[in-house]
Order: C-alpha cells, then structure tokens, then sequence
C-alpha cells in the first residue's frame, strides 16, 4: 500500500518525455482539475452575484449561512446519515448514545477529511508562491510594525517544515529582518492558515472563524513587537547570525509544476495527518456523547475564572495539527463551552508544539526561548478570557 | 562535475538525495554526490528550504523533491 502510493506519487512527478504512457492520463487528469477549479469558482461568483440580486443584503447574508452550514458544514451529510442508521439499524439504536457517537465519527471523517483534501490542493498552490527565499526578501522591504504585520500574513502562506525553520532563521537574520518580525512569522506560521480558516467556518459558522484569523494575526505581531522591544530578541545563537548575507536563489516554477507540487503537498499531507484526524475526531465523538456536559461546565464552563487558564494550560505539550484539534474543540462547543476556552484550546494546542520547540532551542538561547513560550501562553489565556466575554455576540443555533 | 544535496532530515530529503545519486549514476559521473544537513552549510547557500541540490557551487532547485528524470536533465545541461 505505501510502496504503491510512493510509486504513484513518482510517475506523477516525472517530467521527462520518456514515459510517453504515463505522460497522456496525467496531463488530461491535470488540465480536468483546473477545468473544475475555475467552474467552480465562477459558480460561487455567479451564487453570490444571484443573491444578491434576488434579495440584496439579505440574500447574501442567507447565502453566507447557507454556504458555513451546507457547503462547508455539511449538515446534510449529517442528516442523511441520521436517516440511514435509522433505516439499516432502527430508530432506537440510532437514538442511542452509541449510535449517536457513530453518527458524529462518520460524518466528521467524511466532512474533514473531503475539505482537508481540497484545502491542501488550494492552499499548497497559493504557498508555491511564497517559498522563503521570497518571503524574506518581502519583509526586507518593511519596517517598524508593517514589517511585523507583514512577517505574521506571510506566516500563514509561506510554507515551510520544523526541519527548514533553522535555515529560515539564519536566512531572515543575516538579512538583516529584525528577530521582532521572525517572531511574528513564527508564530503566525502554524496558528493561522487557510484550511483553519475554512475548517472553523465549517464547524463554528464565519463570525467565528474571522474573529480566529484577525486575533491569531494580532497575537502573532504583538508577540513580535514585544520580543523586539524587550530586548530578549537579541538572545538566539551566535551561528545564526555569524557570517553574512547570502543572494538566495529563487526559481520560478511552471504552472504545471506548481500543480504538481500542490498534488504531491495533498497525498503528503494527508499520509501524516489521516491518524490524528481519526484520533481527534473519536475523541471528538466520546466528548460528544458519553461525557456528562455537566463534568465538562465543571472544568471548562464560562462561568468558571479557571477554564480558560486549564484549557491553555492542557493544550500546550499537546501536538496535533489543526485538522484533529477541530472536532474536539466542535464537541466541546456543543457542550456549551465558552468559545474563548475553545479558541483558547485549539491555539495552544497549534501554536506551540514540542518539536517545534525542541528545533527553535537550537536556534536561541534559553532566555528567549522561555519569553517566547510566556508571551504566547499568556496572549493566548487573554484571547480566551476577551472572548468569553463577548461571547454573546458569537453563540448560535446548533 | 560537483553535486551536493542539501537537506537530510525528513523524507523527502532523502528521497532527493537518492535520485541525484541514480542520476549521477546515469550521466556517468565518477565524483560521488555528497550530502549534507549541516546548517551552515545550507545557509551559506543562501537556501533556506530543503531538500535543495547544488551543482558546481550553484542551487539549481531549492524547496522541493526533485525525480530522478529531473535531475538527470539538469546534469546534462550543464555537461
């Protein structure tokens, strides 16, 4: 099965003409993608343009609610595996809290797994753009807080692996990027992307997954500019910044190449994180039906000061990604707990990672490496308790 | 004809490394490719994503996994 996929993913990669047979099916199934690609964007053009029109300001609001709940949350998945098990397997069963928690894995792995596919395709185009190389010699241009404000957008699009992100580090410093505006982009980088964005507005409706973007963005720069301004900034190894800056060499890839690329990101991506995916959404579903709500009030309810500081605490030496931490954060919502405990949670939970860390050790001093970790647990624990409190203004129907 | 291959910490690194060596092979280049992790030296590159390959002193792909074809044509271009 590995060996297969390992294969499959090669003959795709190949550029050569020599593989005349594999060349044909190859071609036609790229030049399919694109083909849907582009009707399906001038479709969602035409839907909201259709709204609009139909019933102005209204029509696109529906729109907007019908697109987070049927399009990306896929509630009508969820309603007709409901009907399903109560057709194969009765109504009792399907009522039950079993049944209940069956109905929660399946639709979960269905729904994440679908956008996480589509996500990764999209997302890793767009980042075929951004490789480092250009990204710092972006931020080279900035300066003060645009060039924090800059260092966290290009966090979100630039990608990069724990393996890459010494490399990074020598590369912005002997550039002169000031260690502010590396925080920023460190921080950012693994909090805010665009499949936690759709993923979020998938589950929690787009209020939700907005106000996500812009506090994780605004994290990342204050976190920044406080490193900065400190002085604790100055604390990272000296081979990072011995020896002086190096012209990087940038390529510009074909649109075929960068299709490839995006392809090659998705099956990568999805052979790493298939498990925690799995892992997090039973997780997910025995949350949701077997745990007592008035356990979880117990912990983490909006009326307890110390659910905020738990759930930041607790995430901290978890490591998922993203994509597994949404559907226990959407189980925990459907307890009613608070959503600054849940974004409290899930940032933990992303942005700070053990290997993450253990690769940044290597790169700074003790010193940094300890404000680092204090700067964002504590801007995360005030993000949850700002939350909490205007949670009025994001609670739905669910 | 120098060949280096930059990166070996994940996967793909490796993958990368082991197509230049076949294709090194191929082209009949008797230096044997090298390969390294060290971040000085993919620093001084100017690379800052693995896996990258090195030809002569020069980055001729950074970034990305490139297959065995792929290199092979890089090395004849510069034969």
């Amino acid at each position: 099965m590995e060996e297969n996929r390992e294969n499959s993913t090669e003959t795709v990669c190949s550029e050569d003409g020599e593989k005349v047979a594999s060349e044909k099916p190859k071609k036609s199934g790229l030049r399919k993608f694109v083909v849907a690609l582009v009707l399906f964007l001038a479709a969602v053009g035409a839907a909201i343009g259709i709204a609009a029109i139909a019933g102005g300001a209204d029509g696109i609001k529906a729109l907007g609610a019908f697109v987070s709940d049927q399009l990306l949350g896929m509630k009508w998945l969820d309603m007709l595996i409901g009907k399903a098990m109560t057709g194969m397997l009765g109504e009792s069963f399907a009522s039950s809290r079993w049944g209940g928690a069956i109905r929660f894995f399946v639709y979960d792995v269905i729904k994440i797994m679908f956008l996480l596919c589509l996500l990764i395709f999209v997302i890793s185009y767009v980042q075929s753009y951004f490789p480092p190389e250009r990204t710092k010699k972006i931020l080279g241009r900035y300066k003060g807080i645009w060039a924090n404000v800059m260092g966290a957008l290009l966090g979100t699009v630039t990608p990069f692996c724990s393996c890459s992100s010494i490399p990074i580090f020598m590369g912005f410093t002997r550039a002169g990027i000031s260690s502010g505006v590396t925080f920023s982009f460190l921080i950012s980088s693994p909090l805010v992307d665009l499949g936690a964005f759709v993923l979020l507005s998938s589950v929690f409706g787009f209020p939700i997954a907005i106000a996500y973007v812009v506090v994780g963005l605004v994290l990342a720069v204050v976190g920044g500019t406080i490193i900065e301004k400190t002085g604790v900034g100055g604390n990272v190894r000296d081979f990072i910044s011995q020896g002086g800056a190096v012209e990087t060499v940038g390529e510009t890839p074909t649109k075929k190449e960068r299709l490839i690329y995006a392809r090659d990101q998705m099956l990568g991506t999805l052979k790493k994180v298939w498990i925690y995916i799995l892992v997090g959404v039973g997780i997910g579903a025995a949350i949701h039906n077997f745990i007592p709500q008035e356990w979880i009030q117990a912990v983490l309810g909006e009326d307890k000061w110390y659910g905020v500081l738990v759930a930041s605490v607790v995430g901290v030496p978890m490591y998922a990604d993203i994509f597994g931490t949404i559907p226990v954060a959407e189980a925990l919502f459907f307890k009613g707990v608070g959503v600054g405990t849940i974004l409290s949670f899930m940032m933990s939970v992303t942005a700070l990672s053990l290997p993450s860390l253990i690769m940044l050790s290597k790169a700074v001093k003790p010193k940094l490496l300890f404000w680092f970790i204090v700067i964002v647990v504590a801007g995360i624990i005030a993000i949850g308790y700002i939350f909490n409190a205007f949670n009025f203004m994001f609670v739905r129907e669910v | 004809m120098k060949i280096v291959t930059l990166g070996n910490c994940c996967k793909k690194s490796k993958q990368n490394h082991e197509n230049a060596v076949r294709a090194a092979e191929k082209c009949g280049i008797a230096e044997p490719v090298e390969n390294t992790g060290d971040y000085f030296v993919i620093a001084s590159y100017g690379v800052m994503s693995t896996p990258a390959l090195v030809i002569d002193g020069k980055v001729v792909a950074s970034g990305r996994m490139l297959t065995e074809e792929q290199i092979e044509k890089l090395i004849r271009e510069r034969m």
